[in-house]
């Protein structure tokens, strides 16, 4: 008799405990919060940012046009005849180049404080798909403007169920306030959410993708268009991109020693990790087991100040794209020329949008995020 | 009296840890949503600890 009632008492218990946890999750992860953030001006893009000129020479190659079904280039596939990154000039920027990461050196294990748990992961270097003959490359767009050169290009990586498919967006701007964020809703805060197409539609973007779901997180640093909204770091690497065109990756310490949040930060994502290193594939990630695993991916590229690439890998999809490991992304970030490249978040929320439509077929129909990054559509 | 609300912190320290097993399953499967490093399960973690030394020493005492 006296053990039916502990049994009762145990399930209402159990119940309760449940009760907890569903009350917990729909406050902290589902019901949109409105936050008013730090709301700091950085560096406001508009007046003192950096200019920078398109690139010359191999412009006339491509038309202004939209190739019906795209250009496609042979299997084996050749190089796209991109800009050489050296026949622009540029006014501002780093004069290094830029892209070197200040870092000071890096222990081994967990280097934050964290409970993100990311850790120093080996990369596979043996990940044979980027290093495949079978590689088509299919021109999707091109867009030659006065203060934008832009080229969507899909790429095809092997084949069967270890086929690789990514799209490429190369972007070269004359201002660096041209490369943009937006909140879900236009409104920063937690748990607010919208899908990749309806934010590059509500900001009339020309290519959108998405961005690092800083709204999942209590921290992280958040600075976008030019204001900071958090400064608190998490333990993941954070990427900026200064007004002067310059990015670079930061451990957290490091932004917080270097008072880098006090600069002329235009954008800092906060998801990572950092995947090269002078333009190399690292040797090793900082990041979880969980996120290393073969995924969709979203990534944002460095090539110089005014040249930048966002890239997209679709994935969970055999037959048309498996996705990416960490390793193979940074191979393919390499290949494409980046110095300089960050994840960002992948998975279901992978989407790549140009001019109201998604680009690339984003993982089960995709998911809202809290925000993206976009060029801005010019009249 | 005293036997009541002891049976009270049992109940809570059985509470919390099934929902400090829950948030520590969860963050094993997508460590990027921070379901540990939230003010509220560190609230509750600490209103564990407190709610399983006094369950503790009294089961050991009494």
């Amino acid at each position: 008799m006296k053990q039916k009632h502990s049994g009762k008492k145990i399930m209402i218990d159990i119940g309760l405990a449940l009760l907890l946890t569903g009350g917990f999750l729909l406050n902290f992860y589902i019901m949109p919060r409105e936050g008013a953030g730090e709301g700091k001006v950085l560096g406001i893009s508009e007046t003192g940012a950096a200019t920078f000129e398109l690139p010359s020479g191999t412009m006339t190659e491509y038309e202004e046009t939209q190739p019906a079904g795209g250009i496609e280039k042979a299997p084996g596939g050749g190089s796209k005849s991109r800009p050489e990154p050296g026949s622009r000039s540029r006014e501002g920027g780093d004069p290094d180049g830029g892209g070197s990461r200040g870092k000071s050196g890096r222990g081994g294990g967990n280097p934050g404080s964290g409970n993100t748990k990311t850790t120093e992961i080996q990369s596979d270097d043996t990940a044979p798909i980027t290093r495949t003959e079978e590689k088509q490359e299919t021109l999707l767009h091109t867009l030659s403007e006065e203060d934008i050169y832009l080229t969507i290009t899909k790429t095809e990586l092997g084949g069967d169920s270890e086929k690789i498919t990514y799209y490429t967006a190369d972007i070269y701007l004359t201002n660096v306030n041209q490369l943009k964020t937006a909140f879900a809703k236009g409104t920063y805060g937690k748990n607010i959410r919208e899908t990749t197409l309806q934010m590059a539609v509500d900001n009339q973007a020309l290519l959108a993708i998405s961005g690092d779901s800083y709204g999942n997180n209590e921290k992280g640093v958040v600075a976008r268009n030019g204001i900071r909204y958090r400064s608190e770091t998490n333990d993941a690497e954070v990427c900026v991109l200064f007004t002067d065109g310059t990015m670079k990756i930061y451990e957290p310490d490091q932004l917080t020693r270097e008072n880098v949040l006090e600069q002329d930060v235009w954008q800092a994502w906060n998801f990572g990790p950092s995947l090269l290193e002078d333009g190399k594939v690292k040797s090793t990630f900082q990041t979880t087991s969980y996120l290393n695993r073969t995924n969709p991916r979203c990534a944002i590229g460095y090539a110089e100040p005014g040249h930048y690439l966002l890239v997209l890998v679709d994935g969970r999809n055999q037959g048309y794209s498996k996705g990416a490991t960490m390793t193979e992304l940074a191979q393919i970030m390499a290949d494409e020329g980046c110095v300089l490249a960050y994840n960002l978040d992948g998975g279901k929320s992978s989407a790549m949008v140009y001019q109201g439509e998604y680009v690339n077929q984003p993982a089960d129909g995709g998911r809202t995020i809290s925000d993206i990054i976009y060029l801005e559509r010019t009249e | 009296m005293k036997r009541r609300i002891l049976e009270l912190f049992l109940h809570i320290t059985l509470i919390l840890a099934l929902f400090l097993g829950t948030m520590w399953v969860l963050n094993q499967l997508n460590p990027m949503m921070n379901f540990l490093d939230n003010s509220f399960v560190s609230a509750m973690l600490m209103l564990f600890c407190i709610s399983s030394v006094i369950s503790s020493v009294s089961n050991i005492w009494f």
